[in-house]
Formats: C-alpha cells, sequence, structure tokens
C-alpha cells in the first residue's frame, strides 16, 4: 500500500470515526426533543470539539511517527501511551476552553467545565489510541505472517538447491587428467571418455531442474560414472549391479543414488592401495522402492563431507517426503552399506 | 636434477612424465604408486626432488614427508582439495593442479633448479647428517612448513615427540628430540641440557649461573639453561 492511499485511509477514518463517535453521543439529545436552538448549539459545540480533538489526535499522530512508536514492543508502549493519552486529552480540554466561552456555551463555572471536558477526553483519546496502535498492531503482524511465510518458502527452496549434490570436482578434475593421458596411450577409450563426461556433466547440471526423475536415469548415470571411475582407478575399482526390472521406472531423487556411489568411492575405493568393489542393488517392497549401495572399506568417524553429504542426502529426502524416505548407513564384514528407501506414492512437497 | 614421480593412478604418472620428459632438465630415476615404495625410492635414490601426488591410499603426501628425515625439494600435485590448498598459503611449497598446465609445470621446474643450485647434493648427504640447506617438513593442524635446519632456533622435548621453534611457530614433531639430535650437525647446534638444543647461531648472550652452569639468552629473549657438564663441553667445543 502506498504513502498517499494509507495517508487518505488514515484522513477518512480521523474525520468519519470522529464525527461518528460525536454523533453518537448526540443521539440521546436529538431523542430527548430540544429546542431548536439549544440543539443548534449543542450541534455546534459537538462539531467544534471534534474538531480540536481531530487537531491535537493528529499532532499525537505526528509525533509518534516523528519518534518511531508504532515500532515500540507492547510493554515499552504503554506507559508513553498512557502519559501521552493525558497530555493530549489534557490540550484538548483547554483549547475546547475559549471556543466555549467564544461562542457563549459556558453551562457551569470553568473549574466544572474543565472537570467534565477532561474526563470525557481521556476516554475519548484513550479510544483513539487503541484503535491507532491496534491497526499498526495488526498490520505488524500480518506483516510478520507473511514475511515468515516467505522466508520458509524461500528457506526450502534454497535448501533443496543446496542439498543437492554437483559432481565433485576432484572426480571431475581427476577424470580430465586421465582423458588427457588417454589422448596418448589409448584414443579410442579418450573418445568414448569425452562423451561419458560430458553425459555426466550434463545430467549433473540439469539436475536442477526436476524434482524426481525415473530410476533408470539415474542409473544410467551411476554406470558412465563409474566407467569413468575405471579409467582412473582401472583394476582397482570392480562393479557388481543386481536392478531389479520393475523398479527401473520409479521416480527418485535425481543425483541421489549417484551421491552415494561417489561416497562409496571416495571413501572407499579411493583409500584402499588394492581396491574394492562398488555394488548398487534395487528391488520393490509393498510400498517402497529400496537402493542398497555397497563399498569395501570401513565407516571412518570424521568430522568431514561423507557426513556432510549423509546429512545433506537425508535432508532433501526429508524435505521431499517427510518420514516416509529413509538413508541409512551401517558397516557390515568389510563392507560399508547404505541404504535408501523412496515412497513409491511420489513426493509429498 | 633427479626425480620421482609418487602418484597412486598410473595414467596420472604416465601422463605427467610425458610432460616432465618434454620440458626438459630433469632426470626421472623412478616412479612409485604409494608411499611405502616411494619412501624405499626416496632412501636408494635421494631424489632432489619428488612430484608428489596429495591424495593417495593408506599414507598420503603429507604423511610421507613426515615419515623423510630430510625433505627434498617437493612439488605437490592434486586434482582439488581445498583443504590440502589451504596448508600451502602460509609456506613456500610449489603445488601444480591436474590436469598440469605445461607452462606451470616450467615455472616449478625452474624455482626448484634455482633451490636446487643454491643448496646442491643437499637430500643426497651421504652421511646424513641435518645441516644447512636441508629441509624438515612439519606439519601442524591445518598448517604445513619446509623449515630450512638453519632456521631451527630451538627443538625442546615434549616427551616422545619433539617442539621446533621457528619463525615464531612452535608447531611438535613426531620424532624424540634423541632422534633427531643424533642427525644434527654439531657445528650448528648443541645440546644445552635433557630437553633442550639449541642453535649456535641464535645465541644473544651468555652469562654465568649457579654451580657452574650457563644462562644462554636466544633471539627473541627465550632464556636457556645449561647444566655444568654441558657448559664445560660447551666451553671446550667453543674454546670459550
Amino acid at each position: 500500500m502506498g504513502i498517499a492511499k494509507r495517508t487518505q485511509i488514515y484522513w477518512l477514518c480521523q474525520f468519519a470515526g470522529w464525527f461518528a463517535y460525536s454523533g453518537f453521543w448526540l443521539l440521546p439529545s436529538l431523542y430527548a426533543g430540544l429546542p431548536m436552538a439549544a440543539m443548534h448549539s449543542l450541534l455546534e459545540g459537538a462539531a467544534l470539539g471534534t474538531l480540536i480533538s481531530i487537531g491535537w489526535t493528529h499532532v499525537e499522530r505526528y509525533a509518534v511517527r516523528r519518534l518511531g512508536w508504532t515500532a515500540l514492543s507492547p510493554a515499552k508502549l504503554a506507559s508513553r501511551v498512557l502519559v501521552t493519552t493525558f497530555v493530549v486529552a489534557m490540550a484538548i480540554s483547554l483549547s475546547a476552553l475559549p471556543v466555549s466561552l467564544l461562542i457563549g456555551r459556558m453551562p457551569g463555572p470553568v473549574t466544572v467545565f474543565l472537570m467534565y471536558r477532561f474526563t470525557i477526553d481521556v476516554t475519548n483519546v484513550f479510544l483513539w489510541n487503541m484503535v491507532y496502535f491496534g491497526v499498526h498492531y495488526f498490520e505488524r503482524w500480518r506483516q510478520a505472517e507473511r514475511d515468515k511465510h516467505e522466508l520458509a518458502v524461500a528457506a526450502t527452496e534454497a535448501k533443496l538447491h543446496s542439498l543437492m549434490s554437483q559432481l565433485n570436482p576432484h572426480f571431475f578434475f581427476n577424470c580430465l587428467n586421465s582423458v588427457r593421458a588417454l589422448i596418448v596411450e589409448d584414443p579410442g577409450k579418450a573418445h568414448t571418455s569425452v562423451t561419458a563426461l560430458s553425459k555426466l556433466m550434463r545430467y549433473s547440471l540439469q539436475s536442477g531442474q526436476v524434482q524426481t526423475v525415473p530410476l533408470e536415469a539415474e542409473l544410467e548415470m551411476v554406470t558412465t560414472y563409474l566407467t569413468l571411475e575405471g579409467i582412473r582407478f582401472e583394476d582397482r575399482l570392480r562393479c557388481e549391479l543386481a536392478i531389479a526390472a520393475e523398479t527401473r521406472g520409479v521416480a527418485v531423487p535425481p543425483m541421489l543414488v549417484q551421491s552415494l556411489v561417489e561416497n562409496g568411492v571416495k571413501h572407499g575405493i579411493e583409500r584402499l592401495p588394492r581396491g574394492g568393489t562398488i555394488g548398487v542393488a534395487s528391488w520393490l517392497e509393498p510400498d517402497a522402492l529400496r537402493v542398497r549401495v555397497t563399498n569395501t572399506g570401513q565407516i571412518v568417524a570424521r568430522n568431514d563431507s561423507t557426513s556432510v553429504g549423509l546429512h545433506n542426502a537425508r535432508e532433501r529426502l526429508r524435505l521431499l517426503y517427510g518420514a516416509r524416505a529413509s538413508l541409512t548407513m551401517r558397516e557390515d564384514a568389510g563392507e560399508v552399506i547404505a541404504e535408501l528407501t523412496v515412497p513409491l506414492a511420489g513426493a509429498s512437497a | 636434477m633427479k626425480a620421482i614421480i609418487i602418484d597412486d593412478e598410473r595414467l596420472a604418472r604416465n601422463e605427467l612424465r610425458r610432460m616432465v620428459e618434454a620440458a626438459g632438465g630433469v632426470e626421472l630415476i623412478g616412479e612409485a604408486a604409494e608411499a611405502e615404495q616411494a619412501i624405499a625410492l626416496i632412501g636408494q635414490h635421494r631424489p632432489d626432488l619428488i612430484f608428489l601426488d596429495i591424495q593417495m591410499p593408506g599414507c598420503d603426501g603429507f604423511g610421507l614427508l613426515e615419515r623423510l628425515d630430510a625433505a627434498p625439494a617437493v612439488i605437490f600435485t592434486t586434482a582439488f582439495d581445498r583443504y590440502a590448498l589451504r596448508a600451502f598459503e602460509v609456506s613456500a611449497l610449489d603445488y601444480l593442479l591436474k590436469p598440469v598446465a605445461p607452462e606451470r609445470l616450467a615455472a616449478a621446474l625452474v624455482k626448484a633448479a634455482a633451490l636446487h643450485r643454491a643448496a646442491p647434493g643437499a637430500a643426497g648427504a651421504p652421511d646424513r647428517v641435518l645441516g644447512r640447506g636441508q629441509r624438515i617438513f612439519v606439519r601442524d593442524g591445518d598448517h604445513c612448513w619446509f623449515v630450512a635446519v638453519e632456521q631451527i632456533m630451538l627443538i625442546e622435548s615434549e616427551g616422545n615427540y619433539a617442539r621446533l621453534w621457528f619463525d615464531g611457530h612452535r608447531p611438535v614433531v613426531p620424532r624424540s628430540l634423541n632422534a633427531i639430535g643424533d642427525r644434527l650437525d654439531p657445528a650448528m647446534f648443541f645440546r644445552a641440557n635433557r630437553r633442550q638444543i639449541i642453535n649456535l647461531a641464535c645465541i644473544e648472550a651468555i652469562a654465568p649461573w649457579p654451580n657452574d652452569g650457563y644462562l644462554v639468552r636466544l633471539t627473541g629473549g627465550i632464556e636457556i639453561e645449561m647444566s655444568r657438564r654441558q657448559a664445560r663441553l660447551f666451553q671446550a667445543a667453543q674454546r670459550f
């Protein structure tokens, strides 16, 4: 809402509010059937009183805005508003005195008039403050709710994006180095390696644009990746794939199985002078897909990329499927076993 | 300059060998695929320079260097490792990123050759004495140094380990004071007491100390007590 629009609404509320309020209090006199002259004088007095009130409350609004009170917490505001209420009411009462004298509407002694006016003005100004600050609080609360919601959406998106594992640069540069060696030693192999690497790069870059891919597509990339790592590690890397045919079409988050395989190579095969075996198996359960990635080696309890990668993968699953997906990691007989469960019903997000 | 290539990947070794041969000026006398093999080769051939891969299975490049008494000139090779590269920020090590750019390799070889000329045969010293021009590889957490022996001001015993004082750093190395002391050039270092070895070039002042000992003040104001027995040896050695 623009400032001009807000100011317009303020003036509308200020005038309409005050006059409606005064009119409301005049109703009983109207019913009483006063003579025309008395009625006239009463209306005149009420109108002037209302204008004075509008004036002074507007002065208060000006001061409140200058002092930035609308941003204060209720606790800090309470005492300030209380004092202000008295000051503004006093100002209205004192301003009303000469006006009443001028138009000759002074029913009793001045002190009685002042006390009478002041009691009414304090009540009025207090109500005005309640409405004024109430509106501000309501707006702040609504804005905060909106911000909170927007923040949550942005955070989820950013999180999903950052959790998406990208191809690891260590692999990428080592792979390029091997390919360069192959150009001299085995040009045919160099040729297919470049094709494989570009396929993998493209898949990795595009994975950010889709939430899920068929397991088949993911496994094709895993195979491509393992072929490339095979060039580096030669006979140190052995692979065993056992993919159930009915799992091929199941939707999975992209780069997730890939990141598990990469982890297995990085922390298993790469650390073993004699290398080891990477296994990938998939099968269906009544309402879930299971993918198991195994590698020779041990779980090294370290505070590094493994745990970060695992944590990220779990966070990603949680954001996409809630509690219905899981990822576990354990060690058994010289093998590290990562097991992924993805619900068949699809993503909840 | 005699050099050895150490990398766990055959293709990477081949690629680097071809490039080094093309660059010229270096005689490649061997290759190793892992740390044990590399240590044996270095002991046997005493190369002036090693090309060392940081990530290797078993013992990594840094671990390998820590196991060497004196480090030859090293050119590290790595594909991508921001943690390892951070270690280089503090010391004047050279490293090449794989795939290696020929001009970067040429520059690294020029640097290594200059180092070799400055301290020829340093790594190949037959008596295996740690003296001027030789360097020790030291790692302390994230930091790595190649410390020239003459840079070391003081070596202190810390149980089975020893603490080296140099240039405001005080890292601990996984070797005993005796193991280091036996290897140090006696013309440069002196054992002040059971716990400390001092660099003679770093002595600023010597004052008498109770029981016929000395109080030795080193550069930077560190004070070391020299026992009576060692003070006598010191006098004799220095004709003091």
